[in-house]
């Protein structure tokens, strides 16, 4: 009787953890889409932390990155890394600066299309953004109890060095969590942000080119 | 006549003065050895796993990502190159007869680029040296009698034999030769290394990073 009581149990507690976890279809995409619509139109500007986890499937290793990310409306990203070595990627408009061990680089998106849709998809993709993106990528929605999931295909060439995209978004305010990338080697990349701000007054300095 | 020949002449002397290695000015051959490739001090650990930054140089072009190596087994490498960004550049693996291209980014997908990473990269795990019973050219250093440059087919190693490092390697060619340097030792393993091709102006920095691979 005690056997079978513990049984139930386990059973039980198993079945709410996969059902917190599980995701299933979202019924209406429409109001999702209007929904995450009318959150991004409120958002001008977030600022958060970021831990990166690069996993490389064949080798069971990973690399961790962390940094801090800032967004500004309406076409400003930075990624600040500080560890595990200082790096910084600034998108603005259409000129995008990395600058590595002090020494800056900066090209223009308008030159390279690969370069310019990657930019547009990773803009939309690190703030909820989807409306952003065309009709060069499939959507599909999924949620949970407390998650979105929006599984991104790319439909282009894009999907040379990028097969799939998750973008798991809090129900509460559907702000990004956890974004993954997944390579064609299945190698992937996941992006966890906490301590997130929306709307602060970030300066134009940190979104600076030259 | 006299003058053409004069001109072939010199033309054959500043050819082979170009081609001639750096790493031995200052020093002189003093015989042969047997060495095996544990004299040379090599550097790599099996087992272990290696995060470096690692910057390409080229012209007015730079480049930097994270470089991951792993020496999975006797003679056995793997190397994955990712931006900083995550996304991967190439994942190749070394074996002493092959190298195989797991994955790489189109752009650098060219045999030119290839062969030349495929060199380098062989040369800076010691792919190229038996494990034993390599027949080498020893040069000395009169100034410095821990320095030692040992000549293994072609390649040579400049060595400090009292500390037991490895300091240099050259690998010449008329108008690409390699220059390795390895500096910073830490626990017998130099923290920075850098390939440079004085003819086409490439040049390769890794610096060693530690501890974040999230264990």
């Amino acid at each position: 009787m005690r056997f079978t009581i513990s049984f139930f149990y386990v059973m039980l507690c198993a079945w709410a953890a996969a059902a917190q976890t599980d995701f299933t279809p979202v019924a209406s995409t429409g109001q999702l889409d209007a929904a995450l619509t009318a959150a991004t139109n409120k958002v001008n500007a977030i600022e958060s932390d970021f831990v990166q986890t690069k996993y490389m499937d064949m080798l069971s290793e990973k690399i961790v990155s962390t940094g801090k990310f800032y967004y500004k409306k309406a076409n400003k990203i930075a990624l600040d890394y500080t560890s595990p070595v200082h790096y910084l990627i600034v998108i603005n408009g259409q000129q995008i600066k990395i600058v590595s061990d002090g020494k800056k680089n900066i090209y223009e998106l308008r030159a390279n299309k690969m370069m310019s849709q990657t930019s547009v998809l990773l803009s939309a993709c690190m703030t909820g953004n989807l409306p952003l993106l065309s009709k060069d990528y499939h959507l599909e929605y999924a949620e949970n109890g407390t998650q979105y999931r929006i599984k991104i295909l790319p439909l282009d060439r894009i999907k040379s060095y990028l097969k799939e995209i998750d973008i798991f978004l809090n129900k509460q305010d559907l702000s990004v969590d956890r974004l993954r990338m997944t390579e064609p080697t299945l190698d992937y990349t996941e992006y966890v942000f906490t301590n997130k701000k929306k709307n602060t007054s970030l300066t134009d300095e940190i979104f600076r080119i030259d | 006549m006299k003058y053409s020949a004069l001109i072939k002449i010199s033309a054959a002397v500043l050819i082979l003065g170009a081609c001639a290695p750096e790493i031995t000015k200052g020093f002189r051959k003093t015989g042969k050895a047997a060495v095996a490739a544990q004299d040379l001090y090599p550097f790599w650990m099996p087992q272990r796993t290696h995060l470096f930054t690692m910057k390409i140089d080229f012209r007015e072009h730079h480049f930097s990502g994270l470089l991951l190596v792993k020496q999975a087994g006797a003679g056995y490498y793997r190397m994955v190159f990712n931006t900083h960004f995550g996304l991967g550049v190439f994942d190749f693996e070394f074996r002493r007869g092959t190298f195989l291209v797991h994955s790489c980014l189109d752009a650098l997908h060219r045999k030119s680029v290839l062969n030349l990473l495929e060199k380098d990269f062989r040369t800076l795990f010691f792919l190229d040296v038996e494990p034993f019973a390599n027949t080498a050219v020893v040069y000395h250093s009169p100034a410095d009698p821990s320095l030692e440059v040992n000549r293994i087919n072609g390649r040579y190693y400049l060595k400090n034999t009292t500390q037991k490092t490895l300091l240099k390697m050259e690998v010449p060619r008329c108008f690409n030769s390699g220059y390795y340097d390895f500096s910073h030792y830490r626990d017998n393993f130099p923290e920075t290394m850098t390939i440079k091709h004085g003819g086409t102006g490439l040049q390769i920095a890794l610096e060693k990073i530690h501890n974040t691979t999230g264990r």
